[in-house]
C-alpha cells in the first residue's frame, strides 16, 4: 500500500474513513515515532494516527503564541492542579514534542534502570543491552552530537564559565540537532529544519515505506475483535474545531497507544482496559522545574544560541539537573518582575539577561483522571522534600551564575526581592515554607499512569509493553515508565518503544 | 466566548498600566497598542474555554479590585498611573495565592502579545525585520 500524510482538510465533507493494517499506532511523538520506524523497517503495515495537525517547516511561526496555538497541547495553557497550579507542557502535532522541545538527548542511567528491574518487573524483554543498541542506532540516525562552542552563544557560554569557576562538571547538551542555526527558536519548530524532530525523518521513513499517517485526528477508544485489540476508531476535527468524518482503523496484529503519560491512560480508560490494576492514570510523575533570570553588563543575547546548548548533572544524585533554557522573548518578558515603569526599565534590559534552569527528579506522585469536559484532569503538586530540592536548586543556579559574573538575578520566588545581588539573600529562600505556591515552575517531563509491573496486580503492562488485560493492546509511551529518571527523556522513551516494537515484530 | 467590549475595554487599560507607552515616557510600545488589540481578537478566537474564561475573571477581579481591597470608590481604570502600578504590584504580593496570580496571568497574555511585535523586540534589543510581523498583528 502507498503511504501519505492525511490531513482533516483532506477528507472535510466524507463521513467515514477506513483502513486495516498490520499495526496501528496512535500518536506520532518519540515513542509512537520509534515504534513506525521499526515496525514499518520489519515490513509490517503501519497506520499511525496524530490528535494535531502536520506543521510543515514552512509554516513555522517565529511568534510563540502562533506556536503555542499550531503546535501545543491546550495551547500551552494546560495545567496540574494540586496546591497550586503547574503548567504542563505537551505537543500536539505530528512529531508529538520533538518539533517544539529542546532536541535533548540522554541515556536511560542504567542505575534507574537496575532498580526498574529489581522493583518494578523490567526483565531482559528490555534488557539495557536492547536499550543501549537502541540507543547507538538513534544517536545515528538522529546526529546525535553535543552542542558545538560554535553555538553557545552568550546564554550557554555563561553557564559554561560559572560551572568552570565553581568546580562544578558542566558540558555542552548533546542534541539531535545537525548544523544548529543558534536561532534559538526551538519551542516555535526549528526554522531551518535542522533539529531531527521526528515528523522530518522517522515519520517520513515510515511513509516512504507505505505507512499511512492520519493527523487531526483524535482517536476515542480501542476496539476488541475476538477477545483481541482489533483497532482504534476516532474523529477528524477540522482546523475551525469542527467534527470531520469518523475514522475506523482495523488492526490485524497490535493496537500501540504512544499518546503520552497524560492521553495514554485516558484512551485505556475509555476503551476500559487496565481496571484491574486499579493503577491507570495513578503513578503520575514528572520533572518540575524552576527557572531564574541573571542580569549580566555584557550583552547576553539570549535569542542568538542554540536554544538549550549547556547543562550540569553535577547533582543528579541529589535529585537535580540544571540547564540552559533560551527563552523566547515573549516568555522572558512575563518573567521579568514588576510592572509600569520599574517592568519597562527592567525589560530594557532584556539583552543582558540570562536564563537557567533546575529540574527536579521529584517523588510526588499524581493522577491523571479525565475530566467533566472530557479532556484530562491531572492532579499534581510537589511533596515538601521536593521543594526544598528545588530550593536547593535554584540556589545553586544562582551561584553559577554569580560565578559567571552577573549584577543580579531575578529569582521570581514569592517571598523574596525581586532582584537579588549576593548569595546570602538567595539563601533565605530557605527560610520560606516548602510550598509549590511561591515557585513559578513548569512541568515537561511525564511519566506513569500505565506502568510496567510484574503482573496485572502491579503494573498495566508488561515489559514486552502488552496489555495484561488486552492481548495485542501495547503502551510504548512514557506511561510504561514506573519511576521518573532525573534526565530528559525522549530517547529513553524512543528506545523503550524501539525495543519493545522489535519485540513485537519479532 | 468572546470578551465584552466593557472587559476589552478593562483589559487594554490594565495593559497599559503594566506596560505604559512612550507618551508617558514608558515603553517603545505600549500596553494597549494597537498590535496587542489585534492579539486580544486572535487569542478569543483560538484560546481554549479555560484560559479565557480565567483572563475574564482575571479582568474582573483587578478592574473591581480597589473598590474592595482598597475601599476605594474607584475602579481600577480610574486610578492614577502610580496608583495603578502600586496596585498591581500590592495583588502579585498577596498572601493570597489566586489573588497574586491574577496579575502574573494579565501579564502573561499581555506579554505573549506585545513582545511578539516588532517594534517591542527591537526595543530590547532583538535584531528583526518587518517581515516577522506575527500573521494576527498583520492589519486585516
Amino acid at each position: 500500500m502507498s503511504g501519505g500524510i492525511v490531513e482533516g482538510a483532506h477528507v472535510s465533507g466524507r463521513a467515514l474513513v477506513e483502513d486495516a493494517c498490520d499495526v496501528v499506532i496512535v500518536g506520532t511523538g518519540p515513542g509512537g515515532a520509534a515504534a513506525a520506524r521499526v515496525l514499518s523497517q520489519a515490513g509490517l503495515d503501519v497506520v499511525m494516527v496524530e490528535e494535531g495537525p502536520l506543521v510543515p517547516v514552512s509554516e513555522r511561526p517565529r511568534d510563540m503564541w502562533s506556536a503555542f496555538a499550531r503546535s501545543w497541547r491546550s495551547m500551552g495553557f494546560q495545567v496540574a492542579r494540586g496546591k497550586g497550579f503547574t503548567p504542563i507542557l505537551q505537543g500536539r502535532c505530528v512529531g508529538g514534542g520533538s518539533p517544539i522541545n529542546g532536541a535533548i538527548i540522554h541515556r536511560m542511567p542504567e542505575e534507574i534502570h537496575a532498580t526498574w528491574t529489581r522493583e518494578h518487573g523490567v526483565d531482559e524483554r528490555l534488557s539495557y543491552a536492547r536499550l543501549t543498541a537502541a540507543f547507538d542506532a538513534m544517536d545515528a540516525e538522529l546526529r546525535v552530537a553535543p552542542t558545538p562552542e560554535s553555538a553557545w552563544g552568550g546564554n550557554n557560554r555563561l553557564m559554561a564559565e560559572g560551572l568552570a569557576a565553581l568546580g562544578w562538571s558542566g558540558a555542552p547538551t548533546n542534541r539531535a540537532v545537525d548544523g544548529c542555526e543558534s536561532t534559538a527558536r526551538c519551542a516555535q519548530g526549528c526554522p531551518g529544519a535542522r533539529k531531527q524532530s521526528l515528523d522530518l525523518n522517522w515519520i517520513p521513513g515510515a511513509v516512504a515505506r507505505g505507512a499511512r499517517v492520519y493527523a487531526d485526528c483524535r482517536v476515542e477508544r480501542v476496539t476488541r475483535e475476538g477477545g483481541r485489540a482489533g483497532g482504534v476508531v476516532g474523529r477528524f476535527r477540522g482546523a475551525d474545531g469542527r467534527k470531520g468524518p469518523r475514522l475506523v482503523v482495523k488492526a490485524r496484529r497490535a493496537v500501540v497507544l504512544a499518546a503520552s503519560a497524560i492521553q495514554t491512560p485516558l484512551l485505556l480508560m475509555a476503551s476500559g482496559v487496565g481496571g484491574r490494576s486499579g493503577l491507570v492514570g495513578r503513578r503520575f510523575q514528572g520533572h518540575p522545574g524552576s527557572g531564574v533570570l541573571a542580569v549580566f553588563d555584557e550583552p547576553v543575547a539570549i535569542w542568538d544560541g542554540a536554544t538549550q546548548g549547556y547543562e550540569t548533572k553535577h547533582f543528579w544524585h541529589e535529585r537535580m539537573k540544571f540547564e540552559t533554557v533560551g527563552l523566547p522573548p515573549e516568555i522572558m518578558a512575563s518573567r521579568v518582575p514588576g510592572f509600569g515603569k520599574a517592568f519597562v526599565s527592567r525589560i530594557a534590559e532584556g539583552k543582558h539577561m540570562a536564563s537557567w534552569g533546575t529540574q527536579v527528579r521529584a517523588e510526588a506522585h499524581g493522577r491523571v483522571r479525565r475530566s467533566i469536559l472530557g479532556g484530562p484532569s491531572i492532579r499534581f503538586s510537589m511533596t515538601p522534600a521536593d521543594i526544598r530540592v528545588l530550593k536547593l536548586g535554584l540556589e545553586r543556579v544562582v551561584e553559577i551564575a554569580f560565578a559567571a559574573g552577573a549584577r543580579e538575578v531575578l529569582p521570581g520566588i514569592h517571598g523574596m526581592p525581586d532582584a537579588i545581588t549576593t548569595m546570602e539573600q538567595m539563601r533565605a529562600v530557605h527560610g520560606l515554607p516548602d510550598d509549590p505556591r511561591l515557585f513559578h515552575g513548569i512541568c515537561a517531563h511525564l511519566f506513569g499512569t500505565a506502568t510496567i509491573g510484574r503482573d496485572d496486580k502491579t503494573g498495566v503492562i508488561a515489559a514486552d509493553g502488552q496489555s495484561y488485560e488486552l492481548p495485542g493492546l501495547y503502551v510504548m509511551d512514557a506511561s510504561v515508565f514506573p519511576t521518573n529518571m532525573g534526565v530528559n527523556p525522549q530517547h529513553t522513551i524512543a528506545a523503550i518503544a524501539w525495543v519493545m516494537a522489535e519485540n513485537l515484530a519479532g | 466566548m468572546r470578551m465584552t467590549r466593557l472587559e476589552r475595554r478593562w483589559l487594554l487599560r490594565i495593559f497599559a498600566a503594566m506596560v505604559p507607552g512612550p507618551a508617558s515616557g514608558g515603553f517603545a510600545v505600549a500596553g494597549d497598542d494597537v498590535g496587542v488589540a489585534r492579539f486580544l481578537d486572535d487569542l478569543e478566537a483560538r484560546s481554549p474555554l479555560e484560559p479565557l474564561l480565567g483572563l475574564r475573571i482575571a479582568v474582573w477581579m483587578v478592574t473591581l479590585g480597589p473598590l474592595v481591597w482598597r475601599l476605594k470608590l474607584r475602579t481600577f481604570g480610574r486610578l492614577a498611573p502610580d496608583d495603578q502600578v502600586a496596585f498591581l504590584d500590592a495583588l502579585s504580593a498577596s498572601r493570597v495565592y489566586v489573588l497574586r496570580e491574577l496579575p502574573v496571568l494579565l501579564k502573561t497574555f499581555l506579554c505573549m502579545g506585545l513582545f511578539a511585535l516588532p517594534a517591542a523586540q527591537r526595543a530590547i534589543g532583538l535584531p528583526v525585520s518587518d517581515e516577522a510581523m506575527p500573521r494576527w498583528a498583520r492589519p486585516s
